[in-house]
């Protein structure tokens, strides 16, 4: 099976003063195969967070290894690992995070100006991608709209938009129903099995049992996964 | 990220124009003292022109210009008689303020005719441009005096109870403003002594060398021939003009401390708003930087902000500086206007932009980069 992220025995400690230490992350193991839809529940202060910042590289290790599709990352710059979210990882968060200047279509777009090198594309390449996005997630006729003028499901739809322009090889989605009612809930992870089966990869941390379902489930609890 | 920036500062119209009139206001206070500033060394440089290629002797300590200056006119004689002294282009000169009404006075030059050239330097003269063989009352008036008087060639008008004829009107010289000659009346030296009632005195003596004379070798001569007991001097338009800009040096140093205020205060303010723009933004900065942004994208992206308001404000800042000087120049009671911006003064503001819409921006856009993303991402 082909590893898109395969953590190896992850401690995360903070010290928070007075010599005290405090370990989110206690050698947590985790393997994630391209194409699965891999959800992530644990109560409150489990060390969900300090995972998903890890895998998305907004964070690193304190021991242990992390491999992003086959790469070690534990150890990288934070240069390299800012080159990794832009052309490996798409998030989407609780809060949607959409850039409230810019409308849907250069939210969507945004993304796409962090690649480089042979990945980079020309302002009309990634005005097409955007839009084909947009369509795919059922917002063609929304392109100009600012965010304020959305509602929550349509940010959320416009956030997975996001995610997915550049071809990740894995999505991050920080409680992505958090902020929604039932139905918008269901929309969502209706569509992100819709991309998970067009085979996306997706790691979701959530607290919603029902939003679970048809998901491998990992539930973390003190900074370990329990079988 | 240009377009980004220009898309952010479009959201917040509010506090970009507050932005833009905050610089705007800047340059325009600038531009205008600089301009001020200028003006003042151009008035300074053609009043020193009037002596432009000449020597001027005159009681010590009378300065320039040398209005309190006496000197016995059987000295300013014996110093004309001198051989480094050519005789046709020097001349004693007697300054008389003349009152034309309660309100209007006028510097009346006295020369002895036939030696008007020694203040006319071939400037083109309307009528005749010598009193000889002319009546003692006859005069030769610069353009402003004959503007102020209202009169022409051939006119007369009286003025502190003195019946003067017009036999000449010289060409204008000024090109911004009036030059001490544009507004002076040139008269006969024994009618100025007459009117003024100063027999036998004249202020000072304007003396061009003879010819193979340098200017130096003749300062020395009479210097040394004729300044007994440090009761006289003699100088060139140089020693003019050091004593001009000296005697406005607290002028300048007070306009430029206004000019360093002004962008000092400017450029924190201004830096103060762009702060608090990057607060207000920490957490699309974090989410920017989650989604793979640089730290220098981002540093870029603010900076531009800064600029463009910058920009913006400095542009409209100098487009106002003319009207707004011609708008002092009128409530100072002046009718001479101006339509360009001098070089100087325009280098100095734009280089006021580039200080406000680098600096300002700079320190802002350095705390943007140092928002931890995940910090960011948190921030409510």
């Amino acid at each position: 099976m082909n590893n898109v992220v395969l953590g190896k025995d992850l401690w995360k400690t903070y010290n928070i003063g007075e010599g005290i230490q405090v370990h989110a992350l206690r050698g947590l193991n985790i393997s994630v195969d391209s194409g699965e839809f891999v959800s992530v529940m644990g109560p409150s202060g489990s060390g969900k967070s300090t995972l998903l910042n890890i895998i998305g590289c907004l964070d690193t290790p304190t021991e242990g290894e992390l491999y992003l599709d086959r790469q070690e990352t534990s150890t990288m710059s934070e240069n390299e690992l800012t080159k990794i979210r832009a052309e490996n990882i798409g998030f989407i968060f609780q809060t949607f995070n959409l850039i409230p200047s810019l409308n849907v279509r250069d939210n969507v777009e945004f993304p796409m100006r962090n690649l480089s090198g042979a990945k980079k594309l020309n302002k009309s390449a990634r005005i097409e991608n955007a839009e084909a996005e947009l369509e795919k997630v059922g917002l063609g006729g929304r392109l100009n709209h600012l965010p304020s003028k959305l509602s929550g499901g349509e940010k959320q739809r416009v956030a997975i938009a996001r995610a997915m322009v550049n071809h990740p090889k894995f999505i991050l989605a920080d409680e992505p129903t958090g902020n929604l009612d039932s139905e918008a809930s269901e929309n969502i992870i209706g569509l992100l099995h819709e991309i998970n089966s067009e085979g996306a990869t997706i790691i979701m941390v959530t607290h919603d049992k029902d939003a679970t379902k048809d998901t491998r489930l990992l539930k973390i609890k003190d900074g370990i996964i329990k079988k | 990220m240009l377009d980004i920036a220009f898309k952010d500062l479009k959201t917040k119209k509010g506090r970009t124009a507050m932005v833009i009139i905050g610089v705007m206001t800047c340059v325009l206070l600038i531009g205008v003292i600089s301009y001020i500033t200028f003006d003042l060394q151009q008035s300074i440089q053609v009043e020193a022109n009037v002596i432009a290629g000449k020597l001027v002797f005159e009681k010590n300590g009378t300065g320039y210009p040398p209005a309190g200056s006496v000197i016995p006119e059987n000295l300013s004689d014996q110093v004309l008689a001198n051989s480094v002294v050519n005789p046709n282009k020097s001349s004693g000169i007697l300054l008389v303020s003349l009152p034309v009404n309660s309100t209007t006075i006028i510097g009346l030059d006295g020369i002895t005719p036939g030696k008007e050239q020694t203040l006319i330097n071939g400037t083109k003269v309307n009528g005749k441009n010598s009193l000889l063989g002319e009546s003692n009352n006859s005069v030769i008036l610069g353009a402003q005096a004959a503007k102020n008087l209202n009169v022409t060639v051939g006119d007369t008008f009286t003025a502190n109870n003195h019946q003067f004829k017009v036999i000449g009107v010289i060409a204008k010289q000024g090109i911004a403003s009036p030059t001490p000659l544009d507004g002076s009346i040139i008269a006969s030296l024994s009618f100025a002594q007459n009117i003024s009632q100063t027999q036998g005195i004249v202020t000072v003596d304007l003396i061009t060398p003879n010819n193979g004379v340098s200017f130096q070798e003749a300062k020395n001569t009479l210097q040394n021939k004729y300044n007994f007991n440090n009761t006289y001097t003699i100088y060139t338009q140089n020693d003019a003009l050091q004593t001009l800009n000296q005697n406005e040096s607290a002028s300048y140093v007070f306009l430029d401390l206004i000019i360093a205020m002004i962008l000092i205060v400017s450029a924190i303010l201004i830096m103060v708003v762009m702060i608090m723009s990057v607060n207000e933004k920490t957490k699309e900065i974090g989410t920017m930087r989650a989604l793979g942004t640089s730290k220098r994208k981002i540093l870029i992206l603010i900076f531009y902000e800064s600029f463009i308001v910058s920009s913006i404000g400095g542009i409209i800042g100098i487009i106002l500086i003319i009207p707004v000087y011609n708008l002092f120049l009128s409530l100072a009671g002046s009718t001479a206007f101006t339509y360009t911006i001098p070089f100087s003064t325009l280098f100095e503001v734009v280089f006021v932009i580039l200080v406000i819409g680098s600096f300002s921006g700079l320190i802002p856009a350095y705390l943007a980069t140092l928002i931890s993303p995940i910090e960011a991402l948190r921030y409510e």
